[in-house]
């Protein structure tokens, strides 16, 4: 195949997109646990 | 050549060739070494003999392609439309025939890497097939089932109208026009062999 005359070299380096990450049910900050006071067991 | 004097594109370079759809389905360069295309990328590899020093090959120091040499994947700037009977060479065919001699298909390919832009096409280290052109009169011939098998292996899209196949696929001209034949460094880069 004739391409003509040849008036450009170049590098093309190839555009790849990174997968978006789609977000999770977690939550991405650790929700602070509230601490629970502590129970003590009623008698039935 | 030093990194400094290379230029860098970001995405692909496309442009317009033929291929030769085989009889399983496969694509593969209608002229010299008619080899076959896999799918998604494929990565030439001059194999040019070295004849002095008895080598099958040896790659080319600044990489494929070469100037000095016809290694690399090919595709053209612009759509061919000279009639077969005035054709000298395969790649010379109006895009129009495609699918009417010989199992030859017409189509995009992209290119990335190392490339070489000429003023009628360019010569590419990697090349995938994009896109592929078959006009409804085509779709009558042999080529038929082999380019269905083709379209599927190779996941690419089939176009019954030529203007669309440009519109969707067509090359960036500014991309490889751009800093043509005036571009007094590459000139004197040539000029000195490099």
């Amino acid at each position: 195949m004739d391409i003509g005359e040849i008036v450009r070299e170049i590098e093309v380096l190839p555009d790849e997109e990174e997968p978006i990450q789609l977000p999770t049910d977690q939550p991405s900050i650790p929700e602070q646990m509230e601490p629970q006071p502590a129970r003590t067991p009623v008698p039935a | 050549m030093t990194l400094d004097e290379l230029e860098f594109v970001i995405g692909e370079i496309r442009g317009y060739r033929w291929w030769q759809v085989t009889p399983r389905g496969w694509l593969r360069s209608p002229w010299h070494g008619r080899g076959r295309w896999d799918v998604g990328d494929n990565v030439a590899l001059c194999v040019r003999a070295d004849h002095w020093r008895q080598l099958p090959f040896y790659p080319h120091r600044e990489g494929t392609p070469s100037i000095d040499c016809a290694c690399g994947f090919y595709a053209l700037h612009d759509i061919p439309m000279t009639s077969p009977e005035q054709v000298r060479y395969v790649w010379e065919m109006a895009a129009t025939n495609s699918g009417r001699r010989r199992g030859l298909v017409f189509g995009v390919a992209g290119g990335h890497g190392h490339m070489l832009i000429g003023t009628s096409g360019w010569r590419a280290e990697v090349a995938r097939v994009r896109a592929l052109y078959m006009g409804r009169e085509g779709r009558e011939g042999k080529s038929t089932q082999r380019l269905n098998v083709a379209i599927r292996r190779y996941d690419v899209p089939l176009y019954a109208d030529l203007d669309a196949l440009v519109a969707e696929w067509g090359p960036e001209r500014e991309t490889v026009v751009d800093q043509g034949p005036d571009d007094a460094s590459f000139r004197d880069r040539m000029d000195l062999g490099v």
